[in-house]
């Protein structure tokens, strides 16, 4: 008797299982580290009002039943990426994952993502990709083969305030760009002659300031020196460079010896909002950063939001030490990242998750993303477009700097040389180790952290 | 002299009593007042026209009411696993004598920091997916519950020895069942001590980010400790009105268990705790 | 009388050891395996490395740094701020009534159990460096506006988790206070003694064993304590990297389990010398 209620259970539920996967819809996931009105809320609130309804009405079309779910958990950036790890390890989670271009390297290496062809095998017919920006598509590339999409990228320049120019009878103000770092000094002690009140320049430093100190600060520099900090043709990090070195005393210049700079504020903590919040009162002069700095921070209604903006703050070109002295015999530089999507190999749904990817990634999708999150567009004919062409600061960096433009190398050990790279800037601004010593630091953790055998003098 | 001498002591001592009071009182302060604030800032102000309308801001967040539920589930779950397990485990090492019993639980307790610190996140995860628990609510309380329970024996049995074992002499004699001595004398004789662990898991748990953050996914289980993050802007700084606001709101459970938790036992280490 | 056999006893403790068993010895010994190995999320395959983490972290000056900050932590706020600082207030408490009572007692528990994202906010709210009250109360002594978490990290967060704990140590003492009989305390009254006498021959002996247990509980959370990162992320620069702010940016950040595991038995270790320690002058002192 009792055998045969249990027999009957059984039967029912796996009656009720099988039954339900046949009739129910697929279903699909898409992740990302915020929630609706709060962190990265426009991007979310596209994923769940515009993406879902016109991918699931595609699919639709082609007679599939998809439901789209959007996954919001906002916290935390270390957090997010510490959960879609585990995830994947544990081969499990979201389909397609909001993913940051500078983890691809480790991710891939650590055989945690598959390339494109595993999804779809014709994935190189798309006939999307004729319309990629072909720099930008490889950003999401490791080792010749494609593992995701970039969302849009960014490039760097310092945001100059013209108002303090103005008041400070700095030459040209309203159209002002340095040609060497001498150039860019000499502006900086014309500032801090004038207006005493005024930090004249920030460049940033310092591990609070995390991975923005490696982008916009360190390399703004040593790009400008004419370095990196990985040689491509030998296959090795670079632990100590004449060009590492003049970075290094540039930090000190402007820091230590100069004072042009608040380097107590570039390791405070919170040190980058208590950035924008001087920069937004008019007490910071001049601040190396990234387009989101103008499109999110200072745009005027947001949080550090600049009323007149479009008037009151000008942008110029980071220029090389001298000219042609920086990278590629350039006489300016800049350096792009930014965040993409990229499918999890834990995937139900190969197919679809690359039906999605291709939906997302249609001119169509990335002109709605275009107007949430600006940036430099993946695609040439989202770049051509109106909402580009009509806004004059974006239709005129990206002919200025694209070409000057470079990406961080992707290597598993990047993030580790970075952090490397943040405590050795944060040493020197503070005036805790001359250049010298900071670098020789640097080289022996480095070296530490990559092995002997593929690090490098220059 | 001496008079002199004892007035000025006694001053001296009001002042210590006043400037330890204004420590403890200050930094508390913020989260009283801004709430009520029409523009709420970092800056202490005291609302002159109290307003609500932070509150009703708030509760439109479903995700975030919602998660308080949950943390009532995992918080009073942990609790009540602990409290029942623990006393038993105290109430058997406080009444039979074994060797090196205080090093062995010494030793727990110095394990517990391990678990329920940061290293063996990734280990518990997957021993919690080998068994099917991620994303479940008892899963949480179970690795919660194994990080406290050293402690907690730990605590009671100091507690347990307080108790003289006349009364349950007597018990044996008239032919009461263990289970029924230790459910009829030392779980009620007991009862200020599993009070001050009750309330000690309980906080422990409805603050703690990284176990639910790490072992649930759903968003619909997601605890108060989680969802705080929802009030954040767009580049993930906090909105000081809706964040103190709901920081209010997540703060005032624990103090009602507390405030309930003195009124009705008495939360003291009574008569326990002799090392 | 035997109240309970050790058969019987058994039954009691097996449901509690289970659960013990499963979720923490059986990760812990886990941890303990990872220590040995390079083991990383983001590494494909795991390497037996044998004591590699070990000579790893010894050379590493920033462990060191860490460890040390680490006993600053412990000293300042676990035995002065937490132990001391507890044991003060318990005395207060009992020579105090009324509202002032009823305050500082209220206040101090109410630092114990606010949860402690939200204990962040408020100190940070506490501390600004613009708009914060302890600046504005400095301002009213003359003093100049002080970015305390920049310019005193080490000191911030040691005041902050006495603020944060004592209440904890405060409560235990109290109901320890309550087992020295008050007669004692109004004979020594009566033959003059000094309030100092009276604390190290009457209340000092009566207390040494809650001492002593308070000592290693609180030291024991204290070393392990992560919370001090909601204030300041370890920073500036790694001006309060504590040990186990060093293991979390190790193994979260850098994705280094088998490092992070290792510095883990390392704060084991330490931890277990402490109470070896304490266990023995506790035994010391009663011989």
């Amino acid at each position: 008797m009792k055998r045969n209620k249990k027999m009957i259970i059984v039967l029912t539920v796996v009656f009720l299982l099988t039954f339900s996967f046949v009739s129910s819809a697929t279903t699909l996931e898409i992740i990302a580290n915020g929630t609706e009105g709060g962190k990265n809320g426009p991007i979310i609130e596209f994923y769940k009002y515009t993406l879902k309804p016109a991918f699931e009405d595609y699919m639709k079309d082609q007679g599939k039943d998809v439901t789209l779910e959007v996954i919001e958990t906002a916290v935390p950036d270390a957090d997010y990426k510490t959960r879609i790890t585990l995830d994947m390890r544990a081969g499990r989670g979201p389909d397609v994952i909001s993913f940051d271009q500078f983890w691809l390297a480790s991710f891939v290496e650590a055989g945690l993502l598959e390339p494109l062809e595993y999804y779809s095998s014709d994935y190189s017919n798309w006939e999307g990709w004729n319309n990629f920006n072909e720099g930008v598509k490889n950003m999401m590339a490791f080792n010749d083969k494609m593992y995701g999409f970039m969302k849009n990228t960014d490039l760097r320049m310092i945001y100059y305030n013209k108002e303090i120019f103005r008041k400070a009878n700095v030459k040209k103000w309203w159209a002002w760009q340095p040609e060497s770092w001498e150039d860019l000094l000499n502006t900086a002690r014309k500032i801090k002659e004038e207006m005493p009140d005024v930090t004249p320049l920030q460049l940033n430093a310092g591990e609070q300031m995390g991975e923005a100190t490696t982008m916009q600060g360190f390399y703004m520099a040593l790009l400008g020196a004419g370095g990196r900090l990985y040689d491509q043709s030998a296959g090795k990090w670079v632990v100590k460079s004449n060009a590492l070195l003049d970075t290094l005393e540039l930090y000190e210049t402007i820091y230590v010896d100069e004072k042009l700079g608040d380097g107590n504020l570039q390791v405070s903590l919170n040190a980058r909002d208590k950035t924008f919040e001087q920069y937004k009162n008019n007490e910071i002069a001049m601040l190396v950063e990234g387009i989101w700095f103008w499109t999110s921070v200072i745009k005027p209604d947001a949080a550090w939001g600049i009323k007149h903006r479009d008037s009151k703050i000008g942008w110029a070109a980071m220029p090389a030490q001298e000219p042609k002295a920086g990278i590629n015999e350039q006489d300016y530089v800049s350096i792009s990242g930014g965040t993409g999507w990229v499918p999890s190999p834990s995937t139900d749904n190969r197919e679809l998750t690359w039906e999605l990817l291709k939906f997302l990634n249609s001119k169509e999708m990335k002109l709605e993303i275009l107007e949430i999150n600006p940036g430099i567009p993946a695609r040439n004919d989202v770049a051509e477009s109106d909402m580009i062409q009509s806004d004059p600061y974006m239709a005129n960096i990206a002919p200025a700097l694209s070409e000057n433009t470079t990406a961080r190398p992707g290597f598993s050990e990047y993030e580790q040389v970075s952090r490397q790279v943040q405590i050795m800037t944060g040493e020197v601004v503070t005036g805790n180790l001359t250049p010298e010593e900071a670098l020789d630091k640097y080289a022996q953790e480095v070296t530490r952290i990559v092995g002997e055998d593929k690090v490098m003098e220059k | 002299m001496r008079e002199v001498k004892k007035v000025i002591l006694r001053l001296l001592y009001n002042l210590l009593v006043v400037v330890l009071s204004a420590f403890f009182v200050l930094p508390i302060l913020w989260l009283i007042f801004t709430p009520f604030n029409e523009n709420p800032t970092l800056a202490l102000q005291f609302p002159l026209n109290p307003t609500l309308e932070n509150f009703s801001k708030v509760i439109e967040n479903d995700y975030a009411i919602a998660a308080f539920k949950n943390s009532l589930i995992q918080s009073f779950g942990a609790t009540f696993l602990v409290l029942f397990l623990a006393s038993l485990a105290a109430y058997a090492f406080s009444r039979v004598e074994l060797p090196g019993k205080n090093i062995i639980m010494y030793i727990l307790v110095l394990f517990s920091s391990i678990v329920t610190g940061i290293a063996a996140m990734v280990p518990l995860f997957f021993l919690l997916l080998r068994v099917g628990l991620i994303d479940t609510h008892l899963g949480v309380i179970l690795v919660f519950s194994g990080g406290f329970l050293p402690t907690a024996v730990f605590l009671l049995k100091d507690f347990v020895d307080s108790i003289s074992t006349s009364y349950e002499e007597s018990a044996i004699i008239s032919g009461a069942s263990k289970f029924q001595i230790f459910k009829d004398i030392i779980f009620p004789l007991s009862r200020p001590g599993m009070v001050v662990i009750g309330v000690y898991t309980f906080v422990q748990v409805w603050s703690n980010f990284l176990i639910p953050f790490l072992f649930l996914r759903s968003e619909g289980k997601m605890p108060a400790s989680v969802a705080i993050y929802s009030f954040t802007n767009q580049v993930g700084m906090p909105k000081i009105d809706l964040i103190s606001t709901y920081s209010l709101l997540y703060t005032i459970p624990v103090i009602a268990l507390y405030l309930f938790a003195n009124k009705k036992y008495g939360f003291r280490f009574y008569g326990g705790l002799k090392g | 009388m035997k109240i309970l056999s050790k058969r019987k006893a058994i039954f009691f403790v097996l449901p509690g050891l289970a659960l013990i068993f499963v979720f923490l010895i059986f990760p812990a010994i886990w941890s303990l395996f990872l220590s040995l190995t390079n083991y990383s999320l983001l590494q494909d395959s795991l390497e037996f490395v044998g004591l590699d983490n070990f000579f790893r972290m010894f050379t590493d000056s920033r462990f060191w740094h860490s460890l040390n900050l680490t006993f600053q932590f412990v000293l300042g706020s676990a035995v002065i701020g937490q132990v001391a600082l507890g044991l003060l207030l318990a005395i207060i408490l009992r020579n105090t009534q009324g509202i002032m009572k009823k305050l500082l007692n209220g206040f101090a528990v109410a630092s114990w159990i606010i949860p402690s994202v939200v204990v962040a906010y408020l100190w940070g709210a506490f501390l600004d460096v613009d708009y914060g009250l302890l600046n504005r109360i400095v301002g009213l002594v003359g003093m100049n506006s002080k970015d305390w978490l920049t310019q005193y990290p080490m000191p911030v967060i040691i005041i902050w988790n006495s603020w944060r704990g004592a209440a904890f140590s405060m409560m235990l003492f109290t109901s320890a206070l309550q087992t020295v009989p008050p007669s004692y305390l109004e004979t020594a009254d009566v033959i003059g003694a000094s309030f100092w006498d009276k604390f190290k021959d009457i209340l000092l002996p009566s207390l040494k064993n809650y001492i002593g247990t308070d000592l290693i509980l609180i030291t024991l959370w204290t070393f392990n304590l992560f919370t001090p990162f909601l204030l300041t992320k370890g920073g500036p620069a790694n001006a309060t990297e504590i040990l186990p702010i060093y293991t979390y940016n190790e193994a979260f950040k850098y994705m280094r389990f088998g490092y992070g595991s290792a510095v883990s038995v390392v704060m084991l270790l330490i931890n277990l010398i402490f109470a070896l320690f304490y266990f023995r002058s506790m035994k010391g002192g009663n011989g």
